[in-house]
């Protein structure tokens, strides 16, 4: 005979009736309000407290510390004052940390980095208050079970962290291993004695009422994820480079100031590219001076052989010829010269972002030169025939603090063309120009250029080039810079090159 | 006071680590009984025969055969599923199907010993959460909302999660026909 399938209430019936007297102990062990949000809480505390600077980790833990703790405080947002501020609190640093990751998938991270630096101490300070807050949380829940308020590990735990913002603020952050390591192993100690106490407290945590949620955590973390994850494609795909203001380049005329230029030795493609203001300032010159350079350096290079008896040379394109540097010294008068530095990209780029140009000029710490008006240049690149120009993004001076080769700290003044290239196109390519006086007879003209390039399109977090520059980094997987220099002198008004 | 020290106390009959239990597993029980039974006048009473019970049964709590709270766990909720029976008998002179005889006949008591055992069995095969869900559901008695709460889920994904774990269960343990 065939049985009647049991109805849902039946079933529920059945299953409530037929499960052993006692549950398995693991069971027991987590149906508990307190725990799961303790355990999130504690884990979250330990991924924000501890920084580790390999494998983008430095990034990762403090975000998913961020996420736990905004899980375990939600729990617990409802049992007491001091939770629900902890909960707010985590709220905040949650948000902060979306805003500050994905502001690092783009070129204004430097940017939001140092604005935050100007909020160390107030944000320091609101961390403080979490470990305070929780600190007093975990007493009232002690409390409220009818045991001991005091609980030494959360106090522990916050001046552990109040001895860390200090010595952050002393910038006391090269500290002897030795040192490090009892840091690191006093804290380890603290979230275990923490681990512990909360243990302990299972008991009384069976009187923490937990919050209910609209979203649930699976959700939060998910949106959490995918919001950072557009965030991250966002700035990469739209703010890893300079807006830049790209039209038609309109003929300048004046094509016998070049042709004059070209005469004094100037090279055409260098005349071509100078603005009507360049070229009719320097429409009077008298002499010019030249220094090309091909990079990379190999891509040309010239060896002697022998066929018998007879030598001959031979060019040798080891790599293609990717990007060429001219610079030029123009004469205007007796005592003036225009200094232009121009390059030109005789390949395709490859990684777009950010470029930089960081110029050491000739007036730069010499008392036989001096500066004359103010600097100059453009940007052009020919598509489909038609040449296309734009000024820099940011050309002008800067002073800004870096750190040796030596590990020695600085600050230095240089003047920087910040730029980014289109994606298409070819003869990418612009130049930077100034004039300089001769105010003390016997001064050599120093004028260098540093141009760096960036090689790697993924970076986190993402560095301009200038930064790159300023950072005082060497050439690494991510930049590569250029470094190259006119240099000459005059005597009795005659100019000579080295 | 260490837990195996307050147990080995109250086996040793000491009165004064009544005091101690009852401070430290008031909040235990008071979780355990809630869900079960909704009045706080039967609540306060239940926690109070169930410490009775505690005192009169600690010597047969074997740490070797599970925790502490495990056992306390057991004798609590048997304690308020008895008071519900009781309550529910006294609204009611005749036994209805939701209220099974508290004094199953032998035949009905192996029919019970195979149950467990395929339940036991079939829940093996539940992921952990999936198991934790099932007992708060099940054993506990927890209603939706307070899963929902402690689990930090919507009381609509609780609901949709026991169903499928239900549905699992039912294929597991032999389709409709299981009773």
């Amino acid at each position: 005979m065939r049985k009647e399938p049991m109805t849902e209430r039946e079933f529920d019936l059945l299953l409530e009736t037929s499960l052993p007297e006692a549950p398995p102990s693991d069971v027991t062990k987590w149906v508990n309000p307190w725990r799961t949000a303790m355990d999130r809480i504690l884990l979250g505390f330990a991924f924000q407290g501890i920084t580790l600077h390999f494998l983008l980790l430095q990034y990762i833990l403090p975000a998913i510390g961020s996420v736990l703790l905004v899980l375990g405080f939600r729990s617990l947002r409802r049992e007491n004052l001091w939770f629900r501020l902890c909960y707010v609190i985590s709220l905040f640093n949650l948000a902060l940390t979306l805003v500050t990751l994905v502001a690092n998938a783009t070129i204004y991270g430097g940017a939001v980095r140092e604005y935050l630096l100007g909020y160390t101490i107030p944000l320091l300070g609101v961390d403080l208050c979490q470990y305070l807050f929780f600190w007093l949380g975990f007493r009232a829940v002690r409390k409220k079970a009818g045991l001991a308020p005091g609980a030494a590990s959360a106090f522990a735990l916050l001046v552990w962290n109040a001895i860390i913002c200090w010595l952050g603020l002393l910038e006391v952050g090269n500290m002897p291993l030795l040192i490090g390591g009892i840091i690191l192993l006093l804290y380890i100690c603290i979230l275990r004695c923490l681990w512990t106490l909360s243990t302990q407290l299972d008991e009384a945590g069976y009187a923490v009422q937990a919050a209910p949620v609209r979203v649930e955590d699976g959700l939060l973390v998910k949106a959490f994820a995918g919001v950072l994850a557009l965030g991250l494609v966002v700035g990469y795909a739209f703010f890893d480079s300079y807006p830049m203001e790209w039209t038609p380049a309109v003929e300048t005329g004046h094509q016998e100031i070049r042709d004059h230029l070209v005469d004094l030795g100037m090279p055409a493609q260098v005349a071509e590219d100078l603005t009507e203001e360049d070229l009719l300032t320097c429409a009077e010159a008298t002499e010019v001076l030249v220094d090309q350079e091909i990079y990379p350096p190999e891509s040309n290079r010239e060896e002697v052989r022998w066929e018998g008896s007879r030598p001959y040379t031979v060019t040798l394109h080891e790599a293609e010829e990717e990007l060429r540097i001219t610079h030029v010294a123009v004469r205007l008068d007796e005592d003036t010269w225009k200094i232009l530095h121009h390059f030109c990209w005789l390949v395709d780029p490859g990684v777009r972002g950010t470029e930089s140009i960081q110029f050491w000029p000739a007036y730069r710490n010499s008392e036989g030169w001096e500066k004359v008006g103010d600097w100059s240049g453009q940007l052009l690149y020919d598509r489909n025939g038609q040449t296309y120009g734009a000024p820099f993004c940011r050309m002008e001076e800067e002073s800004y603090s870096g750190v040796s080769m030596f590990g020695d700290a600085y600050t230095a003044t240089d003047v920087f063309a910040e730029f980014s290239l289109p994606g298409e196109g070819q003869n990418h390519r612009g130049y930077a120009s100034y004039s300089i006086r001769e105010c003390q007879e016997g001064w050599v003209v120093d004028a260098w250029m540093n141009y760096t390039h960036p090689l790697s399109q993924i970076q986190f977090p993402v560095q301009t080039a200038a930064e790159h520059e300023k950072s005082g980094a060497w050439n690494n997987y991510r930049f590569e810079t250029i470094q190259t220099a006119l240099q000459f002198w005059v005597e009795e008004g005659i100019a000579k090159q080295f | 006071m260490k837990e195996q020290d307050l147990v080995r106390r109250l086996q040793d009959r000491d009165e004064t680590a009544m005091e101690e239990f009852l401070r430290r597993f008031t909040p235990l029980m008071g979780y355990i009984i809630a869900p079960i039974l909704p009045g706080t006048h039967d609540r306060e009473e239940c926690i109070s025969e169930t410490a009775m019970t505690v005192w009169e049964k600690v010597g047969s709590y074997d740490p070797e055969k599970g925790s502490w709270t495990t056992w306390l766990t057991a004798v609590t909720r048997n304690q308020a599923l008895n008071r519900a029976r009781k309550l529910r008998r006294e609204d009611s002179t005749e036994l209805t199907p939701d209220i099974p005889s508290p004094e199953p006949t032998p035949e009905e008591r192996v029919i019970q010993q195979e149950r467990q055992a395929a339940l036991v069995e079939a829940l093996q095969y539940l992921g952990d959460r999936e198991r934790m869900l099932f007992y708060r559901k099940y054993y506990y008695r927890q209603p939706t909302a307070q899963i929902a709460a402690e689990l930090g889920m919507t009381e609509r994904a609780v609901e949709g999660r026991l169903y499928r774990i239900k549905q699992k269960l039912r294929k597991r343990l032999g389709g409709d026909g299981y009773a």
